[in-house]
């Protein structure tokens, strides 16, 4: 009886954990749900019939897959170049301030005020212009990810590989990505993701034209389309539950 | 500094970052000020008419802007404060659990949720005819959804703050649960009680001080990061008070195209109050490895 | 040497060949509409639109789209927006000196349209060319105004409604007619009604701004800031003396009509209204609305007006945009629309100019079974004030009412 009790405050933050996700499932099926009925009245699959036989959804799935891949990479990979320059300058505690800038900024106020500048170089309203918009914010998140890598033994390894007559060149690739392999990889993920939630860029940097998985769920919200909603969140969800997965161990170090 | 120095330039891969800082950190946020206050002051925009300071009087005049700040900086504290409380009480109650098991890895469900995902749940959990309501209603407790207490696009921000909550708490929890292995605090509460500490002073005297004191620098961060958010107060804020990124869009989309450069004298102060709490977390962050 | 000269002058040829300016736009409207066909053969045209409710965005994508690309090979890329928010981007645009648009055409009327008539950013006088526009009922003055402005070609009509207040008859029996009724009604049934704070809410305080302005003549004409000082007054006074019976005691409104019919729906509230007086019967046969569900209209009117369709100045496919235009305002696509099973939006054609086939499909339409028709509530059909009316309204509800 004991164990029990005690069993549940455990079953309470699992149901809390899942909660969400059961409930998103149970939107998405979802009929006639007229007030005070705690369950649906009649549950059927249209929402779900709609989303595989309606191109633009999938259309929307792979779009935002796409620009989130392309943010990561960039970001990670610039990340990573500049990081190591920044942890070697007297001036870091400086350019690692920078840094933090774009990463915190509200989104909405970054795109507001950069609109602008995307129009004139011809980059608003399109694919690159998302990427880039959230490449920026992303880019400022590796920098201060990739901060605590650079340590004196990495330093150390480096010179060795100079003093045996290696170039930078050589030392990026045979010993520093290797290294780095696993914490590229996570980073990889976070600026995915940091890609993947984004919503206010994507609507004023892409004016409409560029539907990401956020724009439309956002669109299904408005039209009150609550089962479609549903469908799109649990759409949003699972590339990031497949990814946290992955990298549970690395994940959520302090900054 | 001195960028062509003879060490740098043979280094090319820290010449390219160093490029790629210049102009994918610095520039952007150096425009985006820049832009913003000369169309705050007339000198930029489609109908500019030469330098001005009436949007700015306008705007610190009518006390929206202000309003906006403090409804911000309120909600944001409020989302820190219950979040790391209730995220304390998680590790410190369930740390065991937390740490392997199925109940480990279920804490990251919920930080796969994105803020618009979490707002359409509250909004559909804690509206007056959204799911708890239900709950209430079968239970007896209401009749109506108008008797459910107003959760949801409700003056005070408690739908925002409930969203926020479902996204930050497990953030929190999994910072902590971090912390306390890498600062080895269970072996510190174990030194403690060999020295006579009971179980509550260790947990109060020796792990609480040291959570806080080494999650302040995310719990700041996370603090700018409620102040500045759009997705859930756009679906679960009321009209007023607006947050400042709601604020921030209504004015430069308003009607009245005149007076889109407050939407400006919006995100240049939001800029010198973000720039105010960097340099705070940063001498945390000194104070911290010093 | 001579092989790179040849090259830089394709690829220089290429880039003045890839935007237009102004006035080769302009020159469109010199071509014969044959030429426009041509030339529009091929285009993707992007039409920003409000996409708020899912049967016109099926309308659009179902009927509109597939018809454009079968009968004229114009591809038609719908996208998101939403009149000040468009305005603003074309603003920033023409800020950037931007020579193409990232949008084609528009969907638009009123404050919007004036806004764009103020930046200059509309091509026109364009619906002449149009051959389907000989069918357009432009003696009807709530066609040919928008908000007091004369269209005067520069922007096509779409369609014609009228806002209608929405109720559930099975709870509420005698649904107030003026707002003296309004406000006892609102008294004796504490968090039921409310409005939302967008373009139908917005129409919802014309229509009691008229009210309290006597009728319609008051505010014909040009913005007079001095009536709209007093009669607006009264109207705050009014919403603030019943607003504390309003839905979460009026602290907060719904943020557009979609979120206002959820409540409806959900039985949260008992009023829910439309700027399209045929909505009631197509949101209860998607069976979002009961089948109680009545429609009616103030005894003191309400307003009625007519949506229309842009094309930007600096558009980048202005041929497909007109040839578009030319397929809404088809009677095929304007019959389609009118069905209230797909949309129930009003026509903008004359039915007498129609030809004869169309004349006895459009007399034919299934009637409305839980609005009244058009004929019985045209008599209390109130025209738009000048559109500053609802620029004033929108920012002074927000600073007399929610923030009181």
């Amino acid at each position: 009886m004991n164990r029990a009790l005690h069993r549940i405050p455990f079953v309470f933050v699992a149901l809390c954990c899942l909660f969400p996700i059961l409930f998103l499932v149970l939107q998405s099926a979802a009929g006639r749900w007229d007030y005070p009925h705690v369950l649906p009245q009649s549950f059927n699959a249209n929402s779900w019939r709609v989303i595989f036989s309606a191109a633009h959804l999938g259309q929307s799935l792979l779009l935002s897959l796409g620009i989130s891949s392309a943010v990561g990479v960039c970001a990670t990979a610039g990340g990573f170049l500049t990081s190591k320059y920044i942890a070697s300058h007297r001036h870091r505690r400086t350019l690692l301030y920078l840094a933090y800038v774009p990463f915190v900024m509200s989104p909405v106020i970054f795109g507001v005020c950069i609109l602008f500048l995307f129009i004139k170089l011809r980059i608003a309203d399109h694919f690159l212009g998302v990427v880039v918009g959230q490449g920026i914010i992303a880019y400022g998140f590796a920098i201060i990810f990739f901060a605590r890598f650079w340590n004196a033994q990495l330093r150390a390894t480096e010179d060795l590989v100079y003093t045996l007559g290696g170039n930078s060149w050589d030392a990026f690739r045979r010993v520093l990505v290797p290294i780095a392999r696993g914490t590229l990889l996570v980073c990889f993920c976070q600026t995915f993701l940091i890609s993947w939630f984004d919503y206010a860029l994507a609507l004023i940097l892409g004016g409409g034209k560029i539907p990401t998985l956020t724009i439309r769920l956002f669109g299904f919200i408005t039209e009150a389309n609550m089962q479609l909603a549903a469908v799109s969140g649990l759409f949003l969800i699972l590339p990031p539950i497949a990814l946290f997965w992955l990298n549970r161990k690395f994940l959520l170090k302090p900054v | 500094m001195k960028i062509f120095e003879s060490k740098l330039w043979r280094d090319k891969a820290g010449l390219a970052g160093l490029l790629l800082f210049l102009i994918a950190a610095v520039a952007p946020i150096v425009w985006c000020f820049g832009y913003a206050i000369a169309y705050s002051v007339g000198l930029a925009g489609f109908l500019r008419d030469g330098f001005t300071l009436r949007y700015w009087s306008k705007a610190l005049s009518e006390g929206e802007i202000a309003r906006s700040f403090v409804f911000s900086g309120a909600v944001a504290a409020a989302v820190i404060v219950i979040g790391a409380t209730v995220a304390l009480a998680l590790v410190l109650g369930f740390r065991r659990e937390l740490r392997r098991g199925f109940l480990s890895s279920l804490l990251y469900v919920p930080l796969a949720l994105s803020s618009l995902v979490a707002a359409f749940l509250i909004a559909r959990w804690l509206s007056g005819a959204g799911f708890f309501s239900r709950i209430a209603c079968s239970l007896g407790l209401v009749s109506d959804p108008q008797h459910f207490p107003n959760l949801v696009n409700d003056p005070f921000g408690i739908g925002i703050v409930a969203a926020h909550l479902l996204l930050a708490i497990p953030f929190f929890a999994l910072t902590m649960l971090q912390i306390y292995e890498i600062e080895k605090i269970g072996d510190l509460r174990r030194l403690a009680t060999s020295l006579g500490a009971s179980l509550t002073q260790t947990r109060w005297r020796v792990a609480v001080p040291i959570l806080l004191a080494k999650s302040s620098t995310n719990l700041l961060l996370y603090f700018i990061f409620v102040l500045g958010s759009f997705e859930i107060p756009l679906i679960v804020g009321a009209q007023s008070p607006l947050m400042i990124s709601l604020l921030t869009r209504r004015k430069f989309g308003i009607y009245e195209l005149a007076q889109k450069p407050e939407a400006f004298v919006i995100a240049v102060f939001y800029t010198i109050v973000l720039l105010f709490l960097l340099t705070i977390i940063f001498r945390k962050r000194e104070e911290a490895l010093s | 040497m001579a092989r790179r000269i040849f090259l830089y002058s394709i690829l220089l040829a290429l880039c003045c060949g890839c935007s237009r300016n102004a006035t080769q736009r302009d020159d469109v409207r010199k071509l014969t509409w044959d030429q426009i066909v041509r030339h529009a053969r091929g285009q993707t045209v992007t039409l920003a639109m409000w996409q708020g409710d899912p049967l016109i965005n099926k309308y659009m994508q179902s009927f509109v789209v597939p018809g454009l690309q079968n009968q004229y090979g114009v591809t038609l890329n719908l996208v998101g927006g939403q009149g000040n928010d468009l305005v603003s981007k074309l603003m920033t645009e023409r800020e950037a000196g931007k020579g193409e648009s990232a949008y084609d055409m528009l969907w638009i009327n009123g404050e919007t349209f004036y806004q764009l008539r103020q930046i200059d950013d509309l091509l026109g006088p364009f619906t002449d060319k149009l051959p389907n526009s000989k069918y357009i009922d432009f003696g009807n003055r709530f066609i040919r105004y928008d908000f007091q402005q004369k269209v005067n070609g520069y922007e096509c009509p779409w369609g014609n409604v009228q806002l209608a207040i929405i109720y559930d008859s099975a709870h509420v029996q005698n649904p107030p007619r003026n707002r003296e009724q309004l406000a006892t009604w609102v008294e004796a049934h504490p968090g039921r009604f409310t409005f939302d704070t967008q373009f139908t809410g917005l129409t919802f305080l014309k229509s009691l701004l008229y009210d309290f302005a006597g009728g319609e003549k008051e505010l014909q004409g040009p913005f007079d800031k001095n009536k709209y000082t007093k009669y607006s007054a009264e109207l705050w006074n009014y919403l603030n003396s019943i607003k504390q019976y309003f839905w979460k005691q009026g602290k907060t409104f719904p943020e557009g009509v979609a979120q206002l019919h959820q409540l409806f729906a959900s039985g949260e509230v008992d009023f829910t209204m439309s700027n399209n007086d045929g909505e009631v019967d197509n949101k209860v046969l998607q069976g979002i609305f009961p089948d109680t569900a009545r429609a009616y209209v103030l005894d003191s009117g309400t307003i009625q007006n007519s949506h229309y369709m842009g094309i930007v100045k600096t558009a980048a496919h202005p041929e497909g945009a007109m040839v578009v235009c030319n397929f809404l305002i088809s009677p095929e696509a304007q019959f389609e629309k009118t069905k209230p099973a797909v949309w129930g939006d009003g026509s903008v054609l004359a039915i007498n100019k129609l030809p004869n086939e169309w004349q006895e499909k459009f007399r034919n339409i299934p009637q409305r079974v839980h609005a009244p028709p058009r004929s019985e509530i045209q008599p209390r059909a109130l025209m738009e004030p000048a559109s500053q009316y609802m620029i004033r309204l929108n920012e002074d509800f927000r600073k007399q009412v929610v923030e009181r």
